[in-house]
């Protein structure tokens, strides 16, 4: 919030320190990525609650590889998505790309960073204009970059259809005349059109039949093989994650709990999460009798994670620690990072729990404060006094036994209208 | 067609007209039929095999569209074993839904009708009288003379209840072919005897009123003579059945309060109200995540325990299908291409689309190079060709499937695939026999 009300200063400071020094073989490095939405505003229009989409990512990717990112839906895999792409304002964090800090950038300096990271999105219906022709929609920002001149304009599309398997006699022709799938196709002609180092590929297969998945799934590969690209690929499909991925993420409610390289991830799972996940994709083979392990209820609400560990309410593994403090996240063996209180040493249970004891001191300090300021003091006198009204007036009927949701209505009514009162 | 040579889906004005007069003849037709007053006897048939509680018998479901007349489904054959799972898979498009909506007289009309073919359905249907009407069963009291009706303070005969509360009415087990059913007598079937759940319960729910509401007027509807209190009870039972740990709570709740895994419950729940016999689960978890697929599955496989029913499961999911189902119909352009038990259809599929869309799919315990690719896509709906659907994507295709369309071939006594590859296999198979 403070960057949004004194962005320039900050702009104007950030510009000689973007450049950071990233190992060459990095393309992309995040640190602690964070995108809250306002959810509740109070009186005056100061946010007060928060959905916490994004909560604290951090992760390195390597040129030419790819990313995998699973989770349940609302797990905010889109949201990172989109922030890395600056597609959202009021993204906290660092993301280093390509040695810029993308974030801290004027909007003058990352358009001109823009064709460098490509987005492809699940739905390939509602992302192409029904007015253009497919050339025009494939060609149209290359042109705006000046990737490619009027006289050259044609060919080079043409080329770039041909890369992602649309014939030549599509370009004249409007995408409602096609396909889920070749929609698709031209989706991604679209953005490679552009010629990125990085594509955000956000569920661009979910929405395909199986058949017309793997043919999409073995064009992206390939191009990726022949151009070098760098792709983040987000689905909820683990089995396709793990098809196209060298390195997998695992988020659950705004966090990473787990990431590390595919095989370490897959055959070597370490968090509780994971597990489940894993456990419940049904395998195509009537003779595998799965173990599973059943999450109980939904997940829950980012607006009120649970505190401590955000599993914790429907973890198997749940120990006295996860309830009270959350996690850190941390490499537990080469390259394989997870947030579980199962893998911490000792020492960090020792740590971590006198930690949890002065923040619920702490709290129950604040909470004291909180309470003994007049205007509370007030409310709580008069919520006492109108819970003995509420009690002498039910002693004396003796109905409310009947129904048990009566008098807890009752006191809430009362206190409402004794408060106006006054 | 041939007005406009680039494109084949070009139709010209008169041609559109003539499409249009045809439509419109073959749409009054299908209508009449079904609005027709019917004697029970004339959709009265028999059961091929009595283990059965339905037999699709090469169905014909049409849309008569402006674009001409999609064959949706194209006759399909296949039957459902009483108390078992039968899964129903392919690609979108291919008729998985048409088929269902049939069998519950649920296709889109006027344009979507029941061509030819029939449903055999073993329906247990109430009694009627020459007037129609339902035949109430009557409390009984002994005294000396014999058995007697009882009678109330007004001396009114009293119809005896059954445990939810509902009115007892003569039943009789009856045999009826859906597909010749007229729209009236289907009432009695469906939401009855078979119920449906729906890949997307919010548009089967009504956002204005409660869970509760919604419960109970199935329950109303369904129960006759049931009161109140009773419905709430039951709604409130059928709420806890589905495993919804606040079943009071969720009672009074509005559908957009709930998550999508909880409405599904509250749809099973509802289609649970009136103790059905087949449940036809159209796509129910496609919409859901895995952790929450898992436990509809779960409650979908323990629900079919309790009511000792049969359901019809619908997904394009093999993994969902290879978990739930005993017997597998694999369906492709409106007709179905093979089908056998789970295990013939997984361990050894034939026809060459089954064993593409197999190894399209990546598995996470599996590990391929490059995935198989099913080149091309689906032919266009409104003018099939006359031989095997698959030639134009079929990497096996042999001299012959130029020829007609083929026809089953028996390669055990479960499993059955349409396809010339496997000719030779008949005559063994028929050897055996
Ligand atoms: N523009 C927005 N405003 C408010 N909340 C949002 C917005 N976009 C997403 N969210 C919330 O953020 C969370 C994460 O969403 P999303 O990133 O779309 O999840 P996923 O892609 O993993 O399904 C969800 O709870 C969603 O409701
Ligand atoms: N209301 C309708 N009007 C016209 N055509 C329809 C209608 N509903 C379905 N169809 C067509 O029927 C075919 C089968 O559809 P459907 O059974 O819904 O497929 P799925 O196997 O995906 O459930 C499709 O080609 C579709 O276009
Ligand atoms: S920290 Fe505790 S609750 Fe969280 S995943 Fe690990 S064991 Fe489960
Ligand atoms: S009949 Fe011929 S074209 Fe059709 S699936 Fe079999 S081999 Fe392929
Ligand atoms: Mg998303
Ligand atoms: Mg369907």
């Amino acid at each position: 919030m403070e960057k949004t009300d004194n962005g320039e200063v900050l702009e104007t400071q950030s510009t000689q320190t973007a450049e950071t020094a990233l190992p060459d073989d990095v393309l992309l490095q995040v640190n602690d990525l964070k995108k809250y939405f306002p959810v509740a505003k109070n009186f005056f229009g100061k946010p007060i609650k928060f959905l916490k989409a994004v909560d604290g990512i951090s992760f390195t990717l390597k040129k030419g590889k790819t990313l995998g990112i699973v989770g349940e839906s609302g797990c905010g895999k889109s949201t990172m998505g989109r922030s890395l792409l600056r597609l959202y304002d009021g993204v906290q964090g660092e993301i280093l790309f390509d040695g810029q800090d993308v974030a801290k950038l004027k909007n003058r300096e990352f358009d001109k960073l823009r064709p460098n990271m490509q987005m492809i999105f699940q739905d390939p219906y509602a992302s192409l204009s029904p007015r253009l022709t497919v050339g025009e929609i494939i060609g149209e920002s290359a042109r705006q970059h000046h990737l490619v001149d009027k006289a050259g304009f044609h060919d080079y599309v043409l080329k770039v259809m041909d890369m992602c398997g649309l014939q030549p006699h599509y370009f004249e022709r409007y995408p409602h005349e096609f396909s889920g799938g070749q929609r698709q196709r031209i989706c991604i002609a679209r953005a490679l059109a552009l010629q990125p180092k990085l594509v955000v590929c956000d569920e661009p297969v979910s929405a395909l039949d199986v058949s017309i998945q793997a043919q999409v799934i073995n064009m992206l590969i390939e191009l990726r093989e022949k151009l070098g690209l760098t792709y983040i690929f987000i689905s909820h499909d683990l089995s396709v994650v793990k098809h196209i991925s060298d390195d997998v993420g695992v988020m659950y409610l705004g966090n990473i709990v787990e990431y590390g390289s595919k095989d370490s991830v897959f055959s070597h799972t370490l968090h509780p999460y994971t597990k489940a996940l894993f456990s419940a994709v049904p395998v195509p083979n009537p003779h595998v009798k799965m173990n599973r392990i059943m999450l109980k209820g939904d997940i829950p609400s980012p607006v009120n994670p649970p505190k401590g560990c955000k599993f914790h309410t429907r973890c198997e593994h749940c120990m006295e620690i996860c309830s009270r403090i959350a996690p850190e996240y941390r490499e537990v063996e080469d390259g394989h990072f997870c947030s579980c209180h199962l893998y911490n040493s000792e020492e960090d249970t020792l740590r971590l729990l006198a930690q949890a004891d002065e923040n619920e001191r702490n709290e129950a300090i604040a909470a004291e404060k909180e309470a003994n300021k007049p205007w509370n003091k007030a409310k709580a006198k008069v919520t006492t006094a109108c819970k003995n009204v509420v009690t002498k007036i039910k002693n004396k009927f003796k109905k409310s036994e009947q129904t048990e949701q009566q008098p807890q209505e009752q006191p809430g009514q009362t206190e409402d209208s004794n408060v106006e009162e006054k | 067609m041939a007005a406009n040579k680039d494109n084949k889906h070009y139709i010209s004005r008169s041609e559109s007209r003539a499409i249009a007069r045809e439509n419109s003849k073959a749409i009054r037709y299908y209508e009449q039929r079904k609005k027709r007053k019917a004697k029970p006897d004339e959709y009265t048939t028999q059961m091929q095999d009595d283990n059965n509680i339905v037999e699709f018998d090469d169905l014909h479901t049409y849309f008569f569209s402006d674009a001409g007349t999609v064959k949706a489904v194209n006759g399909v054959s296949f039957s459902i074993p009483a108390g078992s799972t039968v899964g129903v898979v392919g690609e979108s498009g291919c008729g998985k839904s048409v088929t269902s909506l049939s069998l519950m007289q649920l296709v889109q009309a006027p344009s979507g009708q029941i061509v030819s073919g029939s449903i055999r359905f073993k329906a247990s249907l109430f009694k009627r009288d020459e007037k129609g009407k339902k035949i109430p069963v009557y409390e009984m009291e002994d005294d000396e003379y014999g058995k007697r009706f009882k009678l109330d303070e007004k001396g009114k005969k009293i119809i005896k209840k059954n445990e939810l509360g509902g009115n007892v009415y003569e039943m009789e087990d009856r045999v009826v072919d859906i597909a010749k059913m007229p729209t009236e007598a289907m009432r009695s079937i469906r939401g009855r005897e078979i119920a449906m759940i729906f890949q997307e319960p919010m548009t089967s729910l009504n956002p204005v009123f409660t869970i509760g509401n919604q419960l109970d007027e199935v329950g109303y509807l369904h129960i006759e003579g049931i009161s109140k209190k009773q419905v709430k009870a039951h709604s409130i039972e059928m709420l806890k059945m589905v495993g919804i740990a606040d079943p009071e709570g969720v009672y009074k709740k509005f559908p957009h309060e709930l998550s999508g895994g909880m409405r599904q419950r509250v749809m099973i729940a509802i289609a649970l109200l009136c103790n059905p016999k087949l449940i036809i689960a159209d796509e129910p978890t496609t919409a859901l995540d895995v952790t929450i697929q898992a436990q509809i599955l779960d409650l979908l496989r323990e629900i079919k325990h309790k009511i000792n029913g049969s359901i019809m499961l619908i997904t394009h999911d093999l993994g969902v299908v290879a978990e739930m189902a005993d017997y597998v119909v694999v369906m492709y352009a409106g007709k179905v291409i093979e089908m056998g038990t789970a295990e013939d259809i997984f361990d050894h599929p034939m026809h060459p689309y089954t064993i593409g869309l197999q190894k399209s799919k990546p598995t996470v315990d599996g590990e391929v190079d490059k995935l198989y690719c099913i080149p091309g896509f689906v032919p266009n709906p409104i003018d099939m060709p006359d031989y095997c659907y698959f030639r134009d994507r079929c990497e096996m295709c042999k001299e012959k499937c130029a020829g007609a369309y083929p026809g089953y071939v028996q390669v055990s006594p479960t499993h059955k695939v349409a396809c010339y590859l496997y000719e030779d296999t008949k005559e063994d198979g028929n050897g055996k026999d």
